[in-house]
């Protein structure tokens, strides 16, 4: 009985990823306004931020598909895109697709070809969820279970660096949960993870830490629960008969949305708030009161980087 | 794993994946086949002599469907798909990769050569020395090599259904220019002059001097012709792969 | 881990096995190929009977004969013949059987030899054309399998200067210019099986007149002559003057084909060709097709206009050749005269030259084929007899280069035969009525081709 095999190498002295001062420009759009990026080995890293901030044009520095403008960037020491930066990286692609023709055993077993040292194939097939599927062709794979070979693909060749560009993206929720499984699997096995997604509750749930980016520079950068406690607000749910423009003048409010029947409300005095708002409202009901998820967080913090 | 297992492993992979597309791979292999039973063997009047002549042509005629159309515009359709850019972040080194696509190639373009002097020798009434043979099928199989990197050139540069329609124009032009369809010499001067532009026509005059026959300028000539035409699209593959990059 | 071995030894030893049955398949499919000396030709066709036929023989005629003809030979040729039973037999009353025509100057390339022989002619005399399809019809020339095309006769590449005439066509032709590169030059062409040698010889005149090409120099076109003969091969030249004629027979030249076109021949030369017992192959049809004179009367047809409307020779012709002979050359060549050349065929013919027919085919205004039989009208034009013309294209260019078996109707000669309805011994126009063609003796289906829409 195959266990999952230990790392084989011992820790580097050069870390997987090392950007500074990152630029580049698409004619007059800016895309990367000056960036620093460090991932660790062991560390799930996610990328967030809104379409345009700059995401893909990140990971596609990272990859060496693209040369920037200004600014140092190593992969594991080397020049991103180099061969020697390839064989430690594995990567899944937002749009990718790979041969229709050929059977998931045939890409795993070339793709694990690439690689100096990698892992065997019926470990790979086994964690990324394929082991039934080894002698089926690509075309007649499902999409979920096409999303799974490609990530097969990436982790196949043990790389110290694994980048996925939005790699739940189609997948049901027991595939994104069971994805989810073997990307912790790798980073506890050593790999560094460069992961974006626009799912916040997938980078609550697997981020060791979060990069947001906004207008191509860093809005924040630290651990989930760092991010939300950047942000010291609260929220409020009720079923309430004021009308918004009322809630949004109470004390401390920074915002209101309707949320269906009820209202959330996004506070940074708590305490006061639910004060004017019992005064205010003597059948307020319904009432909820919690800390900001990182949802809340994030889009707080973009709100705050366009004022 | 050394280069030549990686070679061999990626060449076997790019070789499944056109041979496991037969509405593809068939009428690729057949079409030069078609072209030479028409006008080399049911519209050929007896008494022309040119049986070898029809086949040194037809032989260079067939390596032009496999490289421009199975493999030039299959890896336009390659990149548009995104499989190029999957290729491309992996360690695999660049020259085995294309090394890998012109193999295929190759073999693909051995498969029509084999049927082509099956059809010739038994209904084309071609006879050659033995050797003659064989250095025939050397030079239409190399001939695979430049017609094959200008197919890579085509597919890199162009859109999957843009890369059809110049692929089309292509093999139409090295096809008709080449002289592989009418000899150069009934051509007007202007039209000469583009057949120098054309590496077929001095894969064909090759392969015709091979065959025994006499042809304008040397064997050498053309042979160095058709090699300054592979080194430049070598190149220009090299250069079209690293903007497919961006 | 001694599994894991085990199977890599397994899936190498199986790769190892695939690759040599490839590469045993590859070595068996090479040697399979067919190598010249392999091939199998088709044995020749029984043979039939020809009763009651009035016989030109390549030299005479006989009233009234019977032919037999066997695998390919002719057996018996001569008044009553015994007829084998088991033979077919055509009934020759009120035909006569010709041996096939010889074309004695033609250029051929594409469908020539197949075309040609669908009007009766069943050998040509190429006088320029690239060597490599001679050979490959060399191989079987000698052989009596039944073949639907005329044989071939070939000088292969023409000597000429550079930039001298026959390299306008964008062919590899191996030029030279001084008699030191004869011999070395006449070798190649034998290595590369030319059966007789042409030469080009166009020089300007004592005053820097003549045709605007470049010419190999007298001295150069006797080194060519000799050489040829001293292998044992004929030299013929071409020429259009008469200036030019003069020195090529002077030079010893075994014929002339071409007569001089820009004036009559003199006694002078006259003398010469016979006395050196040169031959001469005037190709009046391709002179008739350039004569900017005519027709001599507006609205007339032209001569090889008239050719193809023929109801005798139309239909055979394919619709490039109507369109050949019906269209005007684009260049007016101002010293091709048909009646100069008329003129000097009858002082030639009279002066006891020997005169062979030659078409000069594809040029401008002429077809393979027809226009030999355009020639032999020509040829009574110009004071030959009707028999003398037949043996114009029979007997003589046989006998001048050296095709032993054909040309007559005799035992032992190929059966190459034209039978044609009436008598071209007496009216030469007789022979385009051509009922049978037969090639190596075997039946020949005569083409016909549609009218163009």
């Amino acid at each position: 009985m195959r266990t999952v095999s230990t790392p084989s190498k011992p820790p580097h002295a050069a870390p997987p990823v090392h950007g500074l001062g990152l630029v580049r420009r698409y004619g007059a759009v800016t895309a990367l306004a000056g960036v620093d990026l460090d991932i660790q080995a062991g560390r799930v890293t996610t990328l967030l931020g809104p379409n345009g901030a700059g995401k893909s044009t990140l990971v596609g520095l990272v990859l060496g598909r693209l040369r920037a403008d200004a600014g140092t960037l190593q992969v594991g020491g080397h020049a991103p895109g180099s061969l020697a930066a390839r064989r430690l990286t594995g990567a899944m692609l937002q749009a990718a697709a790979l041969a229709p023709q050929l059977t998931v055993h045939e890409h795993v077993a070339l793709q694990s070809g690439y690689y100096p040292d990698a892992r065997p194939l019926a470990d790979t097939l086994a964690l990324a969820g394929l082991q039934d599927l080894a002698k089926r062709r690509y075309e007649a794979l499902s999409g979920g279970q096409q999303r799974r070979a490609q990530f097969a693909l990436a982790m196949c060749g043990r790389p110290r660096l694994l980048v996925l560009d939005e790699p739940t993206a189609g997948l049901d929720a027991d595939s994104r949960r069971a994805l989810w499984q073997a990307v912790r699997t790798l980073a506890d096995e050593g790999a560094a993870v460069l992961l974006t997604t626009h799912l916040l509750d997938e980078a609550d749930a697997l981020a060791d830490r979060v990069v947001l980016l906004a207008n191509g520079r860093v809005a924040a950068d630290g651990t989930p629960g760092e991010i939300r406690s950047r942000v010291a607000a609260r929220s409020l749910r009720c079923l309430t008969a004021l009308p918004l423009a009322q809630l949004r003048a109470l004390p401390g409010v920074t915002a209101a949305e309707p949320r269906g029947r009820h209202v959330a409300l996004r506070t940074l005095a708590a305490e006061e708030t639910l004060r004017a708002l019992l005064a205010a409202d003597p059948s307020l009901a319904e009432l909820e009161v919690t800390g900001t998820s990182l949802e809340d967080a994030v889009l707080d913090l973009l709100h705050k980087e366009a004022a | 794993m050394n280069s030549w297992n990686l070679l061999w492993l990626e060449t076997r992979a790019e070789w499944l994946k056109a041979w496991r597309q037969p509405a593809f791979a068939i009428p690729t292999l057949v079409l030069p086949l078609a072209f030479y039973a028409l006008f080399g063997i049911v519209l050929a009047r007896p008494g022309g002599g040119n049986e070898a002549y029809l086949m040194a042509t037809y032989g260079v005629f067939a390596s032009l469907g496999p490289a421009l159309f199975a493999f030039g515009a299959g890896i336009a359709h390659e990149r548009d798909a995104g499989q190029l850019a999957l290729k491309q972040v992996t360690p695999l080194p660049v020259p085995l990769y294309l090394g890998a696509k012109l193999l295929t190639c190759m073999g693909f373009t051995g498969l029509v050569l084999l049927a082509l002097y099956a059809l010739a020798a038994w209904a084309g009434g071609v006879v050659l020395p033995r050797v003659t043979w064989l250095q025939l099928a050397l030079v239409h199989l190399l001939a695979a090599v430049p017609v094959g990197l200008l197919g890579l050139v085509v597919g890199l540069s162009f859109g999957a259904s843009a890369a059809m329609g110049v692929t089309n124009l292509v093999f139409l032009g090295l096809a008709v220019l080449g002289g592989l369809w009418i000899p150069v010499f009934l051509f007007p001067g202007w039209m000469q002059a583009l057949s120098q532009a054309m590496p077929s026509y001095h894969l064909a005059e090759l392969a015709l001097a091979v065959s025994g026959r006499d042809i304008t300028g040397s064997a050498l000539g053309h042979g160095a012709a058709a090699l300054g035409f592979t080194l430049a699209f070598a190149a220009a593959v090299a250069w079209a792969w690293r903007r497919a990059h961006r | 881990m001694k599994e894991a071995d085990a199977t890599a030894r397994v899936q190498r030893l199986r790769r190892i096995g695939i690759a040599l049955a490839v590469a045993a398949a590859l070595i068996g499919f090479f040697w399979a190929l067919p190598e010249p000396g392999d091939e199998r030709l088709a044995p020749p066709a029984p043979g039939f009977v020809v009763r009651d036929v009035r016989l030109f023989d390549g030299e005479r005629v006989v009233e009234r004969a019977t032919v037999v003809v066997r695998a390919g030979r002719i057996v018996e040729a001569g008044p009553g013949g015994a007829e084998p039973s088991d033979l077919q037999v055509v009934d020759g009353s009120g035909r006569t059987l010709l041996p096939g025509l010889i074309d004695a100057h033609v250029h051929t390339w594409g469908d020539a030899l197949a075309e040609t022989l669908n009007f009766g002619v069943t050998t040509v005399l190429d006088m320029f054309s690239d060597p490599g399809p001679a050979r490959e019809l060399r191989r079987s020339r000698a052989s009596f399998a039944p073949r639907t095309h005329a044989d071939l006769f070939s000088a292969g590449w023409l000597a000429t200067a550079p930039r001298g005439h026959g390299t306008q066509f964008g062919l590899p032709v191996p030029t030279l210019s001084t008699p030191d590169e004869a011999p070395a030059w006449v070798d190649a062409r034998l290595a590369e099986g030319s059966d007789y040698i042409k030469i080009v010889y166009e020089p300007r005149d004592a005053n820097g007149l003549g045709a605007p090409f470049p010419s190999l120099d007298r001295a150069t076109m006797a080194a060519l002559v000799a050489a040829a003969q001293a292998r044992g091969r004929l030299a013929v030249v071409h020429v259009s003057r008469l200036v030019a004629a003069h020195d090529a027979l002077e030079a010893h030249a075994d014929g002339l084909v071409h007569v001089h076109a820009d004036r009559v021949a003199d006694a002078a030369l006259v003398q010469l060709a016979r006395e050196r017992g040169a031959f001469v192959t005037p190709t009046l049809a391709v002179i008739a097709g350039f004569d900017p004179t005519l027709p001599a009367t507006a609205g007339e047809a032209r001569e090889n206009q008239r050719l193809a409307a023929d109801p005798a020779v139309r239909p055979y012709l394919t619709p490039d050749q109507r369109r050949g002979l019906e269209t005007s050359p684009g260049t007016k060549l101002v010293m091709f005269r048909l009646d100069t050349a008329l003129a000097s065929v009858r002082a030639l013919h009279a002066g006891g030259v020997e005169i062979l027919a030659g078409s000069d085919a594809p040029n401008p205004g002429t077809a393979h084929g027809a226009s030999l039989h355009h020639e032999l009208e020509l040829l009574v034009r110009a004071g030959l007899t009707p028999t003398e013309a037949l043996r114009a294209a029979t007997s003589a260019p046989a006998r001048r280069y050296g095709l032993a078996d054909r040309g007559r109707i005799a035992p032992g000669q190929r059966a190459d035969l034209l039978l044609v309805v009436g008598d071209p011994t007496t009216n030469i126009r007789a022979t385009r009525a051509i009922e049978r063609i037969w090639k190596n003796g075997a039946a020949v289906e005569r083409r016909r081709y549609p009218e163009a829409p």
